[in-house]
């Protein structure tokens, strides 16, 4: 769900664009702020998540042909 | 102050340095002490960071320069992408791990059932899409060079040569890195703790120079805002297709460019490492954007028109004076270039050799690969070669270009042009259905439309004339590279990307819904939709013939005689330490060749262990083929055992003739019996009483009556009994005369019953409808009553009933008549039911006193009139039913 929610929130900004018009705009500034903040978030969100995988799925990794012994990860 | 030499100098030093640490790093990992850091997530990640390059470096901020925000969607795609890690790069690892994938080229190929044709496909694809962007790396570090070069006052700067110079050196050290050990799965520990190096100095180079222009010249970060806000790039203006086409371009370029797909699934050392890089990469890209509007904002403000914005991290630090800064910040932008052209160089290189040079040359060593020359080494070269090859291009592509399209959008068309793996990418990860056929006509659709709507309109107006792009092809309006299908009136980059994805996944999901996947496509489709649930080897090897020698000199050929050997003794060992030589068992070929596979890749050493095991080897398509045949044998026990069934059919019929002649012969030896009885019970009185007639001289005369009745009454049984012997044997014969005549049936029938009936202790109760009775029938109506004074005193005389009841029903079908005769008796038993109309059947020969010919001559009668009499079963009582045709209207 995380890419989608991202997806989302990074294509708010289109609204804001003007359509041709000279209304006042939003100011790079804070559409910045807004990109930066958003970015951000997701990546905490994502941070959160892989904590989260490392509780409820600690044995996702099974393959087989994994080279490395199961001393680091963990 | 010799700037441009220190430069060059210090450049060398770094290449040095680099060399050191990529050479300590590929000891360490060899001697197997890699420390722990060099296989922690943190380099995963860092490595990772190939992704951004000196587009990344020099051009985000040109693009932020030219189109304000519009930059940073390079980044966030791949945000996206690595956000969603456990849907898709999960898998996508998974599958390069457990599948020993090489390159993209080389999943792909695996995918859709090892296609060679694919493979080359995707390679070649793969090339075209990605010289441009060495060119851009070749042209950025050039740039850097010659801005370095406009402040050094003495300097004999010449652009070609530089060119010439940079495009030979990074072919060098591409060369020098990337193809020093054969085995693309080993992982290149050097290559990769090197390219993690060069992202730390990337990064600090940037953030060095965004610190100081935010700091340094904005005087912080409020007013560094708002002199973004009053730049010429300071409201917020966004092409809204291009925004999120571009965030989608950049997700898909970042799962399908070979060089991401190298340092991600390639050089992955540990799925988990997804976890940490899932937010420690977007981290990194967001740093490394983080200063990129605030340096555009403040160039454009400071920095002289002339000055090309695509060096404004450069130009900034020198045209202030900040010497150290320009150059760690050069190092940054020729980190970037450096790492992406080794990586990019590599995994090219090992996908051109896999997928083009080495079938060609195994096809041309026809004598089979055991006695072929060494391999390891022409793997190596042909790597060198294609290194050498892609530099050569992306310097051509950059002199044909001229080097004065701006960064980004170079970097663009190669995103687009890589970006036409992804359908088939996508489909062969998360659908079953998708088929070689339908990935390659994709692939092929999309790769021509981008090359003709956005690489050749790239390459200049040499290319493609004005003709054709103002009007189209032979003044086709609707193919205007541009405006194609008349959607006039959008980017062109958006516009390019739109056709060529939508018409690349079209075609992909029609044709592969149209044809039918092969058996090895089914198998490998399962392979890697389910990668989870099985991570099994996808093929098996029977080895029984398979000689362990050949198999050695071969492995060392492409693994080198030491690792071979190694390989080879822990396999015994494996197996239990009998021999010199390990069994060639079917698990052993696997692993041997999925080992073989990480140097030249899948379908390629799946040909040579085919080759050595010949004959008795098994491969999946022999497995299939077998299955087909065992499908074929199928099919042929089905028909015999349809034949079978039918022979018992038959046998069961023998056993119910046989039975039933059985069964005549002993009613035949019964009537004999009960004939001789017969003819014997009044012969025997008529002797006895003809005798007392003779012997006795005085006898009354009542007695001498009543005797000669007696034998008269007996002589006429037998005359009735010989009579019905004769009839039967005439209408067997077909030699009776029948009387034609047409008469009303409830005539018959009336006389029918009186006749029967009549002499009866007690008449039975006839139940009969007249309105039915009253047809007409053509026959010989004698014979016919004789057949229903047949049935009806069979009726008197068997139905146990208390009070017996014969029912009477007449009707018409069709062109004749039914005349059902149902008694309320118990009926005749089912084991009887069949013979009744044998002769000589006799259901109960101890109640009647017949000799069980009447319904034989019943049905003989019929037969010869044209009708039929059969007995119904489950009516109650006994019950038959006569069916006869009736009269003609006209006729007779």
């Amino acid at each position: 769900m995380l890419p989608v929610f991202g997806a989302l929130l990074l294509t708010l900004p289109l609204m804001w664009s003007p359509s041709g018009t000279d209304e006042p705009t939003w100011s790079m500034s804070a559409v910045l702020i807004y990109v930066f903040t958003t970015w951000v978030g997701l990546i905490v969100l994502a941070l959160f998540f892989g904590m989260a995988v490392r509780r409820w799925a600690y044995h996702w990794i099974d393959a087989p042909y994994a080279p490395t012994d199961d001393r680091e990860g963990h | 102050m010799g700037s441009l030499n220190t430069l060059v100098l210090v450049c060398l030093a770094y290449v040095v340095l680099l060399f050191f640490v990529a050479f300590v790093a590929d000891h360490l990992a060899a001697r197997g002490k890699s420390a722990r850091w060099m296989r922690s997530p943190l380099i995963y990640t860092l490595s990772l960071s190939i992704y951004c390059t000196a587009w990344t470096f020099y051009g985000a901020v040109g693009n932020a320069a030219r189109s304000g925000l519009e930059f940073i969607t390079i980044y966030l795609g791949p945000t996206l992408v690595m956000v969603g890690w456990w849907w898709g790069l999960r898998k996508l690892v998974r599958v390069g791990r457990s599948q020993r994938i090489t390159s993209i080229a080389d999943l792909i190929s695996a995918r859709y059932g090892k296609s060679h044709v694919l493979a080359i496909g995707v390679t070649i694809l793969a090339v075209i899409s990605v010289t441009p962007y060495i060119a851009l790396q070749l042209q950025s570090i050039t740039l850097s060079f010659a801005i370095f070069a406009e402040v050094d006052p003495d300097s004999r700067f010449s652009d070609t040569n530089t060119v010439f110079g940079v495009a030979v050196g990074l072919a060098a050290f591409a060369i020098l890195f990337g193809t020093r050990n054969l085995n693309a799965n080993e992982r290149h520990h050097g290559v990769v703790t090197a390219v993690a190096l060069e992202a730390i100095v990337k990064l600090v180079a940037l953030l060095a120079v965004g610190i100081f222009v935010v700091w340094g010249i904005g005087g912080g970060v409020g007013p560094t805002l708002d002199k973004i806000d009053s730049s010429p790039i300071g409201s917020w203006q966004v092409d809204s297709g291009r925004w999120s086409t571009l965030i989608f371009l950049s997700a898909a370029a970042f799962v399908c460019l070979p060089r991401m797909f190298q340092v991600m699934v390639v050089e992955n050392e540990d799925e988990r490492h997804l976890r940490t890089a899932s937010w420690a990469f977007p981290l990194y890209l967001m740093l490394m954007s983080l200063f990129v509007l605030p340096i555009a904002a403040i160039g454009l403000q400071i920095m002289p028109e002339s000055t090309n914005p695509d060096l404004f991290v450069l130009a900034i630090p020198l045209s202030l004076g900040q010497e150290n800064l320009a150059m760690l910040s050069f190092l940054g932008g020729f980190s970037s270039a450096t790492s992406m052209v080794i990586v990019a160089a590599m995994a090219l290189s090992t996908m051109v050799s896999n997928h083009i040079v080495m079938p060609i040359w195994l096809h041309r060593q026809s004598r089979g690969a055991s006695v072929s020359g060494d391999v390891r080494n022409v793997v190596l070269y042909s790597r060198r070669l294609c290194i050498g090859v892609i530099m050569a291009l992306g310097y051509l592509y950059y002199r044909l270009t001229g080097g004065g399209t701006a960064l980004a959008t170079i970097g663009l068309v190669a995103f687009a042009g890589i970006s036409q793996i992804l359908p088939a990418l996508v489909g062969g990860l998360f659908w079953r259905g998708a088929t070689r056929n339908g990935a390659l006509a994709g692939i092929s659709v999309g790769f021509a439309i981008w090359l003709y709507c956005m690489l050749l309109p790239a390459l200049g107006p040499g290319l493609l004339s004005d003709t054709v792009m103002l009007h189209g092809p032979w003044g086709l309006s609707w193919l205007r590279p541009h405006a194609m299908f008349g959607l006039d009136g959008i980017d062109p980059m958006v516009h390019a990307v739109f056709w060529s994805l939508s018409f690349n996944t079209l075609v992909f999901c029609a044709v592969s819904l149209v044809g039918f996947p092969s058996p090895l496509e089914r198998l490998q489709g399962a392979q890697f939709v389910h990668v989870f649930e099985h991570s099994a080897g996808p093929r098996g090897w029977s080895g029984s013939v398979a000689q362990s020698e050949d198999l050695m000199v071969m492995s060392q050929r492409i693994l080198g005689a030491r690792e071979a050997q190694a390989f080879f003794d822990k396999e015994r060992l494996r197996q239990g330490d009998r021999g010199t030589l390990p069994e060639p068992t079917p698990s052993f070929l696997e692993r041997l060749e999925r080992e073989l596979s990480g140097s030249i890749g899948a379908a390629a050493s799946h040909a040579m262990i085919g080759q050595i095991v010949g004959g008795s080897s098994v491969s999946v398509e022999d497995l299939m083929a077998v299955a087909d045949e065992t499908a074929q044998m199928l099919e042929y026990s089905n028909r015999l055992e349809l034949q079978s069934a039918k022979l018992e059919d038959t046998a069961r019929k023998l056993r119910d003739s046989n039975e039933k002649l059985t069964q005549i012969s002993a009613q035949k030896d019964s009537f004999l019996s009960q004939v001789s009885h017969e003819l014997r019970t009044p012969m025997t009185s008529i002797r006895a009483f003809s005798e007392i007639l003779r012997d006795a001289e005085e006898m009354p005369a009542p007695d001498k009556k009543r005797f000669a009745g007696i034998i008269h009454d007996e002589a006429r049984r037998l005359t009735r009994l010989l009579d019905d012997l004769l009839d039967l044997s005439v209408l067997e014969n077909g030699q009776v005369s029948l009387n034609h005549e047409t008469g009303d049936l409830s005539e018959i029938l009336d006389r029918a019953v009186s006749t029967a009936l009549t002499g009866a202790e007690q008449p039975m109760n006839v139940v009969r409808d007249a309105t039915p009775e009253t047809v007409m029938v053509a026959s010989d109506l004698d014979r016919l009553a004789q057949v229903f004074i047949n049935l009806i005193a069979n009726a008197q005389k068997y139905c146990d009933a208390v009070k017996p009841r014969l029912i009477i029903r007449v009707q018409k079908f069709g062109t004749g008549v039914y005349v059902d005769f149902v008694d309320n008796g118990s009926g005749i038993p089912t084991e009887h039911q069949q013979t009744i109309f044998e002769k000589f059947s006799r259901v109960s020969p101890e109640k009647a006193g017949g000799a069980g010919l009447g319904l034989a001559i019943c049905r003989e009668i019929m037969e010869r009139l044209g009708g039929e009499i059969v007995y119904l079963r489950d009516k109650g009582g006994a019950a038959f039913r006569v069916s006869l045709p009736i009269a003609i209207e006209t006729g007779e």
